[in-house]
């Protein structure tokens, strides 16, 4: 058979000819034969692997559903990613059979074709439901020859903005719904009979065929190419194209991206290897072992990941484990994975050396159009399971399959009784539910089948529905409340049995109730909502509470006006009204602020609402001279001052008071004083903030915020006081700042005085915040261009200078030119000959060495840890680079290195803001909503850009990485660096395992002053007051290891050394957490403040929440020069712990 | 069928009392229809243009459909990234690539279901899509929404208070046309009519709301009839055979219609957007030269249609 196979393929590309032909001149384009690939790849143990299918019958297998007969149909694209002028889409859906059940598909028969990139198919009836670009298809085939004779338009208007995002993954779910995805960049408009439903960016959409009802269910996600549900109707998705493992996801979850969205959830592994498709295993063909675990698709890494999921409060945790299916073969490619009628589990294989959409040419030869496997997967010696004969079955029989141990049938099952109707299957269905024993095994899970049978037949009954409701199992509760929550308008009980399980003993069930009152829609219901709050809320159930209180504002606010107490006790008040997010929560905020039964935690909330949304007179409450004096309070209350005057220009009556608390002992309520002063425009302010700006022992933060200040008031004291500090001597940091705060008010003389401060020579972070401050005045990169004219800087100024022109989105190109002329240096020229790249790329693949390469990705000059992270470990501001190597091709990287704009990431775009005062900010979008814009900026740090003062935005196709970091490597170094960079993600030592190994450090920063420090407490105050140490992060190798030569050694007592390192572990429920030490000698352990025994591998008892764990290693005495720590849970105990990556 | 046709032809009648005829189409001229999933739908289709086509033997014209789902007076549809202006402004763009002789326009579906308080942001937003279409040709025929088919549709009720909103709408529009001395077709009508009749023995819609090939094939009588200003009623006409079966080379017409109508749709609303003429065409802008390699094969199309007209209408 498989030679065949290969004789076939072989033709074949003698026949196609250029695409093939192309291929061969290029590097690193494996033998397309399916029995090479097969030799390379490699399963866990006690599994086998087998060719199912291959090219020519399926070319690019994209997505796969198996029928109710037992067949895998296939949708496959040669047109991807871009149709041909000229070119016919012929796209096709394929339809696999394994007629004799010896694991091979021996029948293949082409359903449809002239088909446009279809990106999904789900059989369906006499047919099937097709994703076809633009429009969701129902195919029939009304003559029973299964070839597609009749096209049915069901939906229409999804966005094509992008070809690997467009509309994919249909899924069928519990209760008779269809699912399916879109990814960031698309845009859809859709008319329904129900009235147009839209979404822009990603998400999962929900689908009634008979009802044509749909819904935006969850919303987010790069691209998220899985969606599966459990046994008991969880959801849960994979992305493509962000790390954060398996995603739990319910009905108004928003995740990374999400358009609009104020807050977001997160994946359960963060730092993981993206995925796409999913697939829960089941059935009694597998190792019990793999019951029940997931896997998913590692595709830049060429295998197939397992993980264990666990239940933990409303949601889960995640742990991987070994792998199912990895191999060096480059152009393995797992897109999509489930489970057969058989039992085995079944890979497609997309087949491609290239996998990347955007960063590659579409007419790139090396995209292969041709081919596509399906792999089969089987436990070794263990009995197949027999495949079921469902399509000529009875209701009885197939009632009775639904209590298989196999989802695969009772999926199947499921489906075909939705088909056959009422009339056929509700007595069926009603007899089987009278013969359930409650005492039997699977009773909850049987019980819940018939309900959910029911509920595919528009047929719930409601003595059922109770039943299920009132269930002793949890899940079997939430799986009830959902369908109640899907037929709200069904069932005048609906109401109450909701607020009845918003009070539920366990969260989970908690969580489905809060989703499901959101449906209804009223004040009532968001109250009843509210008495969730009865029960700590872990994070999914204070989103999903908070999302029903803001979606609801306009209910139960006016209720809320006329009745205080409408919402119950004033914790729940605070909560809606911190949720609203609205001006109109003004009025409730400041009643509440006025009563006496208000915690501390309470007013804070309150306070930073008021600053938020409230008017003068409102404002004006926080600056009263009790709030401000009260220690607790203050800080709090002039943050919320600042925000209102910040952002809304907010002025109090009673603005004045602030002066007085101008020397608060804390810094930061001095720091947010002294600019409001200067906002405020305070009567004998600026003398005031010039002397705090000119004092000796201010502390840098204070001093900051007072020449801020100072630029605020703007007015012709404040602009001579700027002049004055602009040229103070011996204070290099303070002109800095005096000269970027005067360019906001006084560009021209602001920009002499620049010109000259850098021929000064700062120090390079004072060059950066000089020229960013120039940068993002409006004409001020042009004026202080002009202002350099004929001056000469140091060459590190002119270079740092650069550096900081060019990693803005903001276009300076004249500002860029001055610094070369003003430093002396030639024009960087970063473009290279095809020729000269493909020397290179020669050059890589043959001596690069990429454990050089690693070192040299960690040195602090190139910056690259600064901004990238991998395992989850290091800067956000960039990608994650777990996999580059395994989506990226050699001359790519080249290219982004020495071109960091010419290829950007999904997510990874500038955007620019200019304001109504002309400034400009820049960097990624992380969310924008009616309240503001926000940016985080190429230091990592966040940005917020009140909405109302947004002039412009725009979408800049330029990156955040500064264009030559490569120019201090040598040829030898950038090749050892590409070495490094390809490798990533590929099976061997630079791929992330699976442990949970600690990736980001803190480690201390020795000093003569920490010496003394520790003399006088010891090194336990290290670990109890690690705020009075200096500290800074570090990451982990790839392989895990912290290198010891990296952490500072410090003298604590007479020429005995220490090295102090740090780590965190967020726990969401206390319990035992194993921790793996390389060695026990010459190290100190301690847990927050307390001292632990070290062990090789030592067991913590750990409290709900983030854990912070400190080590001091004695130099000398400690035997090992890196140090690699592993967590995992400790036998017995129900913890679950997550390595924290920012602490 | 037939029957519909004639009810049509009875109510325009009435109706031209009231507002000014569509211009009538000449040789030569590109036809542009801008409007939603109705507009966007007739691409698979083909009738309209079709009955249009055939209404007009000696006539070569050129259709370009622009439709788009869910579509409203503003480019709600078309604004990718940016905010609804920037869809209007797309959907101006998108005309200009046609450069339309002639403009037939057609919404309110989804402005429908805003209900009553929806109603003036709709006609000022028609007003101001008029307003540019205007400094495009003077030709332009406003099309009224079909109704939504109550007992048809999964929601019945959403369909009953959508209705109200389109009848509204069919007087409204008859009103902004007859301002602005255009063209106007009311569609809604007739099918409201039709829809009220209980024994109509085949379905106009797909689910209540979106037309099916004979929904198409009667609307298609409408415009046809109104566009040449036949209301003479002969079963004879060439429009009126467009609602019995299709003669061979009839067909043949319809399917070059449907592939040039397919060709046009990669010309104007090519896939990947985003990377050959958006924010990302740095990567990828050097491929929407392919965008612009469209034209010269849908032309290829207006060619092969202009010949199998012939053959379609020769006695």
């Amino acid at each position: 058979m498989i030679n065949i196979r290969c004789a076939v393929t072989i033709l074949l590309v003698a026949l196609i000819g250029s695409p093939v032909s192309a291929q061969r001149n290029l590097t690193d384009i494996p033998d397309p034969d399916p029995q090479k690939e097969l030799e390379r790849l490699r399963v866990a143990d006690g599994f086998e692997i087998n060719l199912f299918a291959s090219d020519p019958v399926i070319a690019k297998p994209i997505q796969s559903n198996w029928d109710a007969r037992g067949r895998l149909w296939v949708a496959t694209s040669s047109v991807y990613p871009q149709l041909e002028p000229g070119e016919v889409a012929n796209d096709k859906i394929v339809i696999l059979e394994d007629t004799d059940g010896d694991g091979k598909a021996d029948k293949n028969i082409v359903f449809a074709e002239g088909l446009l990139i279809p990106t999904g198919v789900l059989p369906a009836g006499n047919g099937a439901y097709v994703a076809n670009s633009t429009e969701l298809l129902f195919m029939e085939d009304t003559d029973s020859d299964d070839k597609a004779d009749k096209t049915h338009v069901i939906l229409s208007g999804f966005g094509t903005e992008d070809t690997h995002h467009i509309l994919h993954t249909l899924r069928r779910g519990p209760g008779g719904f269809i699912y399916f995805n879109q990814s960031i960049y698309i845009h859809s408009n859709i008319e329904t009979p129900w009235g147009p439903k839209r979404l822009d960016g990603g998400g999962i959409w929900k689908f009634r065929p008979e009802s044509l009802e749909l819904d935006v269910w969850v919303r987010g996600f790069v691209n998220p190419w899985g969606h599966q549900f459990d046994d008991w109707g969880q959801q849960f998705a994979t992305d493509g194209a962000f790390g954060e493992g398996v995603n739990f996801v319910f009905p108004g979850s928003a995740f990374v991206t999400a358009v609009g969205a104020d807050r977001i959830l997160q994946g359960l592994s963060p730092g993981q290897p993206k995925h796409a498709s999913l697939a829960i295993l089941s059935g009694e063909h597998l190792p019990e072992d793999y019951r029940g675990t997931f896997i998913a698709n590692d595709f830049r890494g060429n295998r197939v990941n397992r993980f264990e999921i666990e239940e933990s409060q409303s949601g889960y945790v995640a742990r991987q484990v070994n792998d199912l299916v990895w191999t060096d073969h480059v152009a393995f490619r797992p897109v999509d994975v489930s489970m057969g009628p058989d039992g085995a589990i079944y890979v497609s294989d997309w087949y491609n050396p290239i996998i990347q959409h955007g960063e590659v040419d579409f007419r790139d030869p090396r995209r292969d159009r041709i081919h596509g496997r399906i792999w089969r997967v089987t436990a070794k010696d263990r009995p197949l399971v027999k495949r079921p004969e469902l399509t000529d079955a009875t209701p009885q029989e197939l009632v009775q399959a639904l209590t298989s141990p196999q989802r695969w049938t009772r999926d199947a099952a499921r489906q075909l009784i939705a088909e056959r109707g009422r009339d056929e299957m509700i007595p069926a269905l009603t007899q089987f539910l009278n013969s359930l024993s409650k005492d039997a095994p699977e009773f909850e899970r049987n019980r819940l089948e018939v309900l959910w049978a029911q509920q595919s037949l528009g047929a719930v009954d409601l003595e059922l529905l109770k039943a299920v409701l009132h269930s002793s199992e949890h899940r079997a509760r939430a799986a009830a409340v959902r369908v109640l929550s899907d037929e709200v308008a069904k069932f005048s009980e609906a109401r109450v049995w909701l607020a009845a399980a918003a009070t539920d003993a366990h969260p989970q069930v908690r969580l489905e109730a809060v989703n499901g009152l959101r449906q209804l829609g009223d004040a009532e219901a968001a109250k009843q909502a509210l008495a969730a709050l009865e029960a700590p809320l872990d994070k999914n159930l204070d989103y999903a509470l908070w999302l029903t209180a803001r979606e609801l504002q306009e209910r139960w606010l006016p209720k809320v006006s006329n009745d205080p107490n409408f919402l119950g006790p004033v914790s729940r008040l605070v909560f809606a009204l911190n949720a609203a997010a609205t001006a109109e929560a003004v009025t409730p905020a400041v009643k509440l602020w006025d009563e006496d039964d208000v915690s501390k935690e309470e007013r804070s909330e309150l306070a930073a609402l008021i600053g938020r949304f409230g008017g003068p007179r409102e404002v004006a409450r926080l600056a009263e001279i009790d709030i401000l004096a009260d220690g607790d309070l203050r800080t709090v209350a002039l943050s919320a001052l600042l925000v209102a005057a910040k952002n809304r220009k907010v002025v109090p009556k009673n603005a004045a008071n602030v002066l007085r608390f101008i020397d608060s002992d804390s810094d930061e309520a001095a720091a947010i004083a002294a600019e409001l002063t200067g906002l405020y425009r305070i009567e004998g302010g600026v003398a005031q903030l010039t002397e705090i700006a000119t004092g000796e022992g201010t502390p840098k933060g204070v001093r900051a915020a007072a020449i801020s200040g100072l630029a605020a008031d703007g007015g012709p004291e404040a602009k001579a006081a700027l002049a004055k500090l602009a040229s103070l001597p011996n204070s290099p940091a303070t002109r800095v700042d005096a000269v970027s705060a005067w360019s906001r008010v006084d560009l021209q003389a602001a920009a002499s005085a620049a010109g000259e401060l850098l021929q000064d020579s700062p120090t390079e972070a004072e060059t950066a915040a000089l020229i960013t401050a120039f940068l993002t005045a409006q004409d001020g990169a042009k004026t202080l261009a002009l202002s350099l004219k004929g001056k000469k800087v140091t060459e590190p100024v002119a270079s740092a200078a650069l550096r900081a022109v060019s990693t803005s989105a903001i276009k300076a190109e004249p500002l860029a030119e001055a610094l070369r002329v003003a430093g002396g240096l030639a024009e960087l020229n970063e473009e290279m000959t095809p020729q000269q790249i493909a020397s290179l790329v020669e050059q890589v693949q043959a001596s690069g060495d990429p454990q050089r390469g690693e070192l040299l990705y960690r040195r602090d000059d190139l910056q690259c840890l600064k901004c990238h992270a991998i395992g989850g470990a290091g800067g956000i501001v960039g990608p994650d680079l777990t996999s580059i190597g395994g989506s990226a091709q050699i001359d790519y990287l080249i290219e982004s290195l020495l071109q960091p704009s010419s290829k950007i990431k999904e997510g990874y775009h500038t955007t620019t803001v200019v304001r109504d005062d002309g400034t400009i900010s820049s960097g990624v979008l992380v969310r924008k909503t009616g309240e503001a814009i926000v940016l985080r900026d190429n230091n990592g740090q966040e940005v917020s850009i009140p909405s109302d003062d947004v002039v412009e935005e725009v979408i800049s196709p330029v990156s955040l990485m500064p264009t030559g970091l490569t120019q201090k490597l040598r040829r030898d170094e950038l090749v050892d660096l590409v070495a490094f960079l390809s490798r990533l993600g590929k099976p061997g030592d630079y791929q992330v395992k699976p442990g949970r190994f600690v990736r980001s450090w803190r480690v201390l920063d020795a000093s003569p002053q920490v010496g003394a420090l520790v003399r006088a407490n010891g090194t336990g105050a290290l670990a109890r007051a690690p705020q009075n140490f200096p500290w800074r992060s570090v990451v982990a190798t790839v392989s895990g290891s912290l290198l010891l030569s990296e952490v500072p050694a410090a003298d604590f007592f007479n020429g005995q050394k220490f090295r102090v390192v740090q780590f965190a572990v967020a726990t969401p429920e206390a319990g035992r957490i194993s921790m793996k030490l390389p060695s026990a000698t010459g190290i100190a352990a301690y847990l927050a403040g307390s001292p632990l025994e070290v062990v090789e591998e030592t067991t913590l008892d750990l409290p709900a929440g983030q854990s912070v764990i400190t080590l001091v290693l004695e130099v000398g005495k400690f035997p090992k020069e890196s140090l690699e720590i592993e967590i995992s849970e400790a036998e017995g105990s129900s913890a679950r712990a997550q390595l924290v990556n920012q602490f | 069928m037939l029957r519909i046709v004639l009810a049509a032809t009875v109510f325009l009648g009435t109706s031209r009392l009231e507002a000014a005829d569509p211009f009538p189409l000449e040789n030569g001229d590109t036809v542009a229809f801008v409007g939603n999933t109705f507009v966007e739908r007739e691409q698979r289709e083909g009738y309209i243009e079709l009955a249009l086509t055939l209404a007009l033997p000696e006539a070569d014209l050129k259709f370009r459909n622009l439709g788009w789902s869910g579509d409203t007076v503003s480019g709600r549809s078309r604004r990718f990234f940016g905010a609804t202006e920037e869809g209007f402004q797309h959907l101006l763009q998108h005309l200009d690539i046609v450069k339309p002789s002639v403009i037939f326009v057609s919404y309110g579906t989804n402005e429908a279901f805003d209900g009553e308080r929806g109603r003036q942001s709709f006609i000022e937003g028609y007003s101001r899509l008029l307003d540019e279409l205007q400094k495009r040709t003077e030709r332009i025929t406003l099309i009224t929404s079909p109704p939504l088919d109550a007992s048809r549709s999964p929601a019945p009720q959403v369909a009953i208070e959508a209705n109200k909103e389109l009848e509204w709408q069919s007087i409204a529009v008859r009103d902004l046309a007859a301002e602005r001395g255009f063209g106007f077709i009311d569609i809604y009508s007739p099918l409201a009519k039709a829809f009220s009749e209980t024994t109509l023995p085949i379905s106009y819609t797909e689910n209540g709301m979106h037309l099916t090939p004979d929904g198409y094939k009667a609307v298609a009588g409408v415009i046809a009839m109104a566009a040449v200003r036949d209301d003479s009623g002969r079963n004879d006409s060439p429009i009126v055979a467009i609602g019995r079966s299709l003669t061979t080379p009839q067909e043949q017409l319809r399917q070059a219609i449907v592939e040039k109508n397919e060709l046009f749709f990669h010309r104007h609303r090519p896939q990947n957007e985003t990377y050959l003429r958006g924010f990302r065409k740095h990567e990828q802008g050097n491929n929407a030269a392919e965008i612009i390699a469209f034209e010269p094969l849908v032309a290829e199309k207006d060619q092969q249609i202009f010949s199998l007209r012939k053959k379609a209408t020769r006695p």
